[in-house]
């Protein structure tokens, strides 16, 4: 990173409830049968006026919400910054916009569904709802995206040296059509019933969709707040197998650590057997006694499903607890201290990108 | 004559999405843009396509729009004068 930044708040909502502080990450965790999790949030009328509401679809909803948790997380009433990264944007009200293009040949079609489906949708809502004209942003970058707002809220707006608050997520939605879309190309598991819990052993093509808002609040200074320190991030937007180890260990390298250093894995690993050899590879680069760690099961796979990982791996290294449902290796120990943390996670094949996690 | 105000004020509803009002807590005379209903500006852009998609009516003259969006009732009424 361009300097210590470190995460003072976090807000989430998907199908797993949002982390509260004051609750350990490794309480309870909701199951399913299925492979497509819904959102399990339902209190938006205590975060969002109900006028507000009519037009909001979910990622709007799930992204006003996990923004105000974060906030209110950090202690911090209004941001500096607002950026956002979204894969596929607000997909319902663009599937709704486009239908209707369709069946009503391009005339007298209503403002509303339009406005709602952009990708800036949800950032835009945050400022609005806040009554802020800071710096607002959105990348759109696949399974990068939520990476790429990190980025940005390094590279370009940490130069001053007082102290700067950014609200940072990632959002995605499940809309008919993608799902649709996503069955067709073989990304959702054929199985009509899919136990969650069991994802990984059903050695079958595509995984189970899901859907969230993972926001954050990033910060230049350290304080009684503060879960931990973004030590580095990188992505590589394509990446051949036999080179991910090899970029594993200049991603290390550069900022001079080894893998016996790192003190945990969260791997963005789905079930997809078309797709998890990539995991495989890397977590052979580590010690058997590492703790390695996957979370889709959880929440379902969407573009910006690593927010989670980030929110999961912030919350270990300040709890130093390991989630036992979320361990890949029966072989790991507890390290005495986890002091640093690894995600990878890659989507298709593509994006793939590496987090490093630091406690404070 | 009381069906179009009823039919309208499910086509309100649904179209504007207006989770928690019911067909019966609109009274016809109620103001729509006021403290009441409480729509806004873009409510009224769907209103005007409603108008035309639905009933084929055009708002030629948007500065009609206050009058005519006043209620289910001067809605109404604009409808049964110009079909």
């Amino acid at each position: 990173m361009s300097q210590e930044i470190y995460i003072n708040g976090i807000g989430f909502v998907g199908a797993q409830a949002i982390f509260p502080r004051e609750k350990t990450i490794c309480s309870s965790f909701n199951t399913f049968s299925t492979p497509i999790l819904d959102c399990q949030f339902s209190e938006y009328q205590k975060y969002i006026q109900k006028g507000a509401m009519r037009r909001m679809s979910s990622s709007v909803k799930m992204g006003s919400v996990a923004a105000k948790k974060a906030l209110s997380d950090a202690k911090i009433e209004l941001p500096d910054a607002i950026i956002t990264g979204t894969g596929m944007g607000c997909k319902e009200d663009s599937d709704i916009f486009l239908a209707n293009l369709l069946a009503q040949k391009e005339e007298l079609l209503t403002p509303t569904k339009f406005i709602q489906s952009t990708h800036n949708t949800v950032g835009g809502q945050i400022a609005l709802q806040l009554q802020t004209k800071v710096y607002n942003s959105t990348f759109v970058q696949g399974a990068a995206s939520f990476e790429s707002a990190i980025l940005d809220a390094d590279l370009s707006l940490f130069s001053e040296n007082d102290e700067q608050n950014f609200l940072v997520g990632g959002i995605d939605e499940i809309s008919k059509t993608t799902i649709d879309l996503h069955r067709l190309n073989g990304q959702i598991k054929k199985e009509a019933e899919v136990l969650n819990e069991n994802l990984l052993a059903y050695k079958t093509s595509g995984s189970i969709a899901g859907e969230g808002a993972s926001f954050f609040v990033i910060s230049n200074q350290k304080n009684e707040q503060t879960y931990c320190k973004i030590k580095a991030i990188k992505i590589f937007n394509s990446l051949a197998e036999e080179k991910l180890a090899k970029k594993l260990k200049d991603f290390l390298k550069v900022n001079n650590l080894a893998e016996q250093e790192i003190d945990l894995l969260i791997l963005g690993k789905n079930g997809d057997v078309n797709f998890d050899f990539y995991y495989d590879d890397l977590q052979r680069n580590f010690p058997e006694e590492t703790p390695q760690l996957y979370y889709k099961h959880l929440i379902g796979e969407f573009y910006t499903a690593s927010g989670f990982a980030n929110a999961l791996g912030a919350h270990i290294l300040k709890e130093q607890q390991i989630p036992k449902k979320c361990v890949l290796n029966s072989t790991y120990k507890n390290p005495k201290s986890i002091n640093r943390i690894l995600l990878y996670n890659q989507y298709q094949g593509r994006d793939h990108s590496f987090i490093i996690l630091e406690k404070c | 004559m009381s069906d179009l105000r009823e039919e309208l004020k499910y086509k309100i509803i649904e179209q504007l999405n207006l989770e928690d009002i019911s067909v019966d807590e609109i009274e016809n005379n109620d103001e729509l843009f006021g403290d009441e209903i409480g729509l806004d500006s873009i409510d009224a852009l769907e209103l005007i396509v409603l108008l035309e998609k639905d009933y084929g009516i055009k708002l030629s003259d948007p500065k009609k729009g206050k009058e005519v969006f006043y209620s289910v009732e001067t809605l109404a009424t604009f409808i049964e004068n110009n079909r």
